[in-house]
């Protein structure tokens, strides 16, 4: 019995790790072909053969029938194809794509219910009609070729062709034979490069990352504990020497903190790998003509971000190939070249990921939004009048505003943007547009580094403290009575000539809070909009751990999250993007 | 229905009533300690609290269940409970003690019973002269995420 769980065990992490590796296989497999089909490159299809030729090797081995048989026929297709028996025609590329994809399904499959039921009868057939089909016709071909000779070879005859040609065969196995070699020794140069790395489970980065978080939060305790230190009568050898470790300390951690978020870093290349096949299809979709450029793929962020990056990235690539990309045709006539360019690129701007998207197409029309946006009733007519055509392009984001003309399969509803941007601000990030009409589009995604630890100014209102995410702040102002003034009832404040709206957190929070204008205003600025949040006091910038309120209080408006201070005690992190929304929804309740 | 299966309950009281629940899901008890107030948050959470690094929302039992307010004392206690993987806290006026009962003394519950919604009941114990109510924690800490998801829709 025990021995059984024992094997059982260790089937599970066999197949754990067998799924891994296919899924990766698989994408690069999927990448590779979507690259050959461009260069027609005869080392990516023999990647491409490799991949799924060990695909099929593991799955059968592990009695994964069904997978196995489809690579196996997939594999026949890229052998044929490899030899260039058979030419790579789109519908051919399709169907192997196709193939991987239901692979991968299967794999998931496996992965939660530990079988591959997948029906695959269909597609096996169609790539079986594909290695028969063409078979027939080499089928002819040699007939034709080899009729005398066999006939000859049937009459006892050993002629000179005939023996020519097995030489010729023997040189080309040759041939073969030492290429695999070459593969094999490039294999093992790969294989000695992987062994520098290992697998570790998330999970348990994960609890190193939380442990750090902890060790940051003592760290912090005891930042507050030295200062204390100093007034309380001790020694000054005590005190120094507290505070040589303190500092020490506070070195180690910052130092530790860095590592362990550097090994959760990964490169951004697992999202943009899957750009290439998207941009392929929604071409074919769309009937466009896209040339994409990548950038930056090694550019390194957080594993939590790539998984949140994915879905947001998929959106924004088929707007900029829906609605931006002209068609080939109506480039022509605008003189722009038939082809459409599409750049993703990423690169590291301090302790911020910027990527960016960009294509050539027709630019976004503010006029069509301005009237989108009056048709929908979404913002008055003084409010837009007030924008900046940069402010109005960013309206792209207000949920239920699309200005597709048509409905597509993927865009047009007016999801999309604004999905965009509520999970990339989920993350901590921010999301601009800009745009010359006519030329370019271009997106630009600011993502932090990691999620867990984040810089952030400590205020206090009505007695009670918040965090605000440093990196949205702009600067800090003493403010008296009579900077505050009232536009429509509201409080603002002008600030170098620009009309800045006051948002009260007592306000916000439904408290009735001391509606004192002394104080200081928290200037924020996120997505090309300012607010300046009212506050009692500011106590200081501090490093903070940004802990989820749990999924048991859910979304709370205005609150991003919770940290614990050195003190112990727990205190909320502003989410100002969403207060953002709460002051100028209350300017449009208020004319409404 | 005796099947000689003893309950394990931890009981505490709130306003004059007793209530039990499953000591399996009990995972500390805890003296008051400093809550951090959510704003926006429903009425009857009182706030957040730090658990050793961990932040734990925590409800007030007595708005929960709408017993009248009174001031916390040094009797006032947060029992922590793990609920479908969730940490949460709920304030008692105090804790008494850890009680075994057979399970046969269960009854289901009345439908209406001291002004407190029968659904949060999952059922009655009777010991010698006392009742305790077992309380069903899922439905007192879930019914809010009914009421949510109904603002939702409302708007």
């Amino acid at each position: 019995m025990e021995g059984n769980t024992f094997f059982n065990e260790e089937m599970k992490e066999i197949i754990g790790e067998f799924i891994i590796e296919s899924k990766e296989l698989i994408e690069t497999a999927t990448n590779d072909m979507v690259m050959f089909e461009k260069t027609k490159e005869g080392e990516l299809i023999n990647n491409v053969f490799r991949a799924i030729h060990t695909l099929k090797g593991t799955s059968s081995f592990l009695n994964f029938n069904n997978l196995a048989k489809l690579a196996h026929v997939s594999e026949d297709v890229l052998g044929k194809i490899r030899k260039k028996e058979l030419s790579p025609e789109k519908y051919l590329i399709d169907l192997l794509l196709e193939s991987f994809d239901v692979m991968r399904m299967m794999l998931d499959e496996i992965e939660t219910r530990g079988s591959d039921t997948t029906e695959t009868g269909e597609l096996i057939y169609k790539l079986e009609k594909v290695l028969s089909d063409e078979g027939k016709k080499v089928e002819i071909l040699v007939e034709e070729e080899k009729a005398p000779k066999s006939f000859e070879t049937a009459c006892g005859f050993r002629t000179e062709p005939d023996k020519l040609e097995k030489t010729k065969d023997e040189k080309l196995e040759k041939e073969v034979l030492a290429k695999n070699d070459t593969e094999k020794m490039e294999a093992k140069k790969r294989s000695q490069k992987e062994e520098q790395t290992i697998r570790i489970d998330v999970k348990k980065l994960d609890d190193l990352m939380n442990l750090v978080g902890e060790l940051v939060l003592g760290k912090n305790r005891l930042i507050v504990l030295n200062h204390s230190a100093r007034t309380s009568g001790l020694t000054e050898h005590v005190i120094d020497s507290l505070s040589e470790v303190t500092n020490y300390i506070e070195l180690i951690t910052n130092e530790l903190q860095l590592s362990v978020m550097k090994a959760r870093l990964v490169p951004i290349s697992k999202v943009f790998s899957k750009i290439p096949r998207m941009v392929r299809e929604l071409c074919s979709e769309f009937k466009k003509e896209v040339e994409l450029k990548i950038e930056g793929e090694e550019t390194e962020l957080d594993k939590s971000l790539i998984e949140v990056l994915h879905d947001p990235m998929v959106h924004i690539i088929r707007n900029s190939i829906d609605h931006g990309i002209e068609t080939p045709e109506e480039r022509e006539k605008k003189g722009k070249p038939r082809k459409g360019t599409l750049s993703v690129s990423a690169y590291n701007e301090g302790n911020h990921i910027i990527i960016e998207v960009l294509d050539d197409g027709k630019g976004i029309d503010t006029k069509a939004i301005k009237e989108k946006v009056r048709e929908r009733g979404l913002l008055s007519e003084e409010e837009l009048s007030s924008m900046s055509e940069k402010e109005i392009m960013n309206l792209v984001f207000l949920p239920g505003l699309s200005t597709a003309k048509t409905v597509t399969k993927v865009s047009g509803r007016g999801v999309g943007m604004d999905v965009v941007k509520t999970s990339i601000e989920r993350l901590n990030g921010q999301v601009y547009i800009d745009s010359e009409i006519g030329k370019w589009t271009k997106l630009t995604l600011k993502l932090p580094l990691t999620l867990a630890i984040m810089k952030s100014l400590v205020i206090e209102k009505d007695d009670e403290l918040y965090a605000i995410p440093l990196n949205s702040v702009v600067e800090l102002v003493k403010t008296k009575e009579e900077d505050i003034k009232f536009v429509d009832k509201k409080e603002v404040v002008v600030l170098r000539e620009k009309v800045i709206p006051i948002l009260d957190l007592s306000y916000a929070f439904g408290k009735n809070g001391s509606r004192n204008g002394k104080g200081y205003l928290v200037i924020c600025n996120v997505d090309d909009r300012t607010i300046a949040v009212k506050v009692d006091h500011v106590v200081g910038q501090e490093e903070v751990v940004i802990k989820p309120l749990g999924e048991f209080l859910g979304n709370i408006g205005g609150i991003g999250g919770a940290t614990i201070r050195g003190d112990g005690r727990v205190i909320l992190i502003l989410d100002i993007p969403s207060l953002i929304r709460f002051t100028s929804s209350q300017v449009h309740q208020k004319r409404t | 229905m005796d099947n000689g299966k003893i309950l394990q309950l931890v009981t505490f009281k709130v306003d004059n009533e007793e209530f039990g629940v499953d000591i399996l899901k009990v995972q500390e008890i805890n003296k008051m300690m400093n809550i951090t107030k959510i704003p926006n948050a429903p009425e009857y959470v009182e706030g957040v609290i730090n658990l050793r690094g961990k932040i734990v929302p925590v409800v007030d039992l007595r708005k929960r269940l709408n017993f009248p307010q009174r001031p916390y004392d040094k009797n006032t206690r947060i029992i922590v409970v793990e609920l479908d993987g969730m940490i949460l806290g709920f304030i008692v006026d105090s804790v008494s003690e850890v009680l075994r009962i057979p399970e046969s003394t269960v009854e289901p519950p009345p439908s209406m019973i001291s002004g407190i919604d029968s659904d949060y009941i999952e059922g009655i114990g009777r010991l010698d002269n006392r009742l305790l109510i077992l309380l069903e924690l899922k439905k007192v800490f879930l019914e809010h995420e009914k009421s949510r998801l109904q603002e939702v829709a409302e708007n």
